[in-house]
């Protein structure tokens, strides 16, 4: 199985698991259930990429300052995941949760022209673009839903 | 990497609704301390990702060693 149809195959995946969440009562559609069902496919979503990009850098695929930038800029992105968290839990509306997406959204342009764009590897930049696209779809969703 | 891959999408398919009920009961003023222990997880996993970065910044950039300062042989 090469790199792309892994990345593929688990994009397929989310999104199966997203339409498979049973419903928990709120509308189908309504913003809170999209940033509900959002928030938690998000992040295995950016757990995905940060592995394949690992498995790349340590293929020798991706130069150590890329990776560097790459880890830094998912590691902001991982800490607004608990920022996120953090506003659900004191009770945030999905507007309050709309702005904390907005600004992993902005973290996840950088994450493209700090980090993949640098990449010289073809296949590996593709991989990660790949990969980058599918987190990008499911905030787009989130944010479709919730403006 | 494939196993990797492979992990992730059995953990999908067998997706737990307990997060999403959780930050659902959480964000309709209907949530209870089960509800934030649930949530509670989910911050573990996110900042479980945020110290992986964390490590693999260390890997490429080691931390600064503070060398010890000079002695010096004249008093002050």
């Amino acid at each position: 199985m090469n790199i792309k149809r892994s990345i593929r195959v688990l994009l397929v995946a989310i999104s199966i698991a997203t339409v498979s969440v049973p419903n928990i009562g709120c509308i189908k559609g309504s913003a809170t259930h999209k940033v509900t069902v959002g928030q938690h496919t998000l992040r295995e979503a950016v757990g995905a990429f940060q592995d394949v990009e690992i498995a790349e850098f340590n293929k020798r695929f991706i130069p150590a300052n890329v990776h560097l930038r790459i880890q830094s800029t998912i590691q902001k992105i991982a800490l607004a995941g608990v920022d996120l968290d953090t506003a659900v839990a004191s009770g945030a509306t999905a507007i309050d949760a709309k702005a904390k997406f907005d600004a992993i959204y902005t973290l996840l342009d950088s994450l493209n022209t700090d980090g993949v764009l640098g990449i010289k590897n073809p296949t590996t930049k593709q991989a990660l673009e790949v990969a980058l696209d599918g987190i990008r779809a499911i905030v787009d969703n989130i944010l479709v839903g919730v403006k | 990497m494939e196993l990797a891959i492979l992990k992730i999408i059995q953990m999908l398919l067998v997706a737990e609704p307990a997060v999403v009920t959780a930050i659902h009961n959480l964000m309709t003023g209907t949530g209870t301390a089960d509800d934030l222990a649930v949530l509670k997880a989910d911050t573990i996993a996110w900042q479980a990702i945020a110290d992986k970065a964390q490590d693999e910044i260390a890997k490429v950039r080691p931390p600064v060693v503070q060398l010890p300062l000079p002695i010096t042989t004249t008093g002050v």
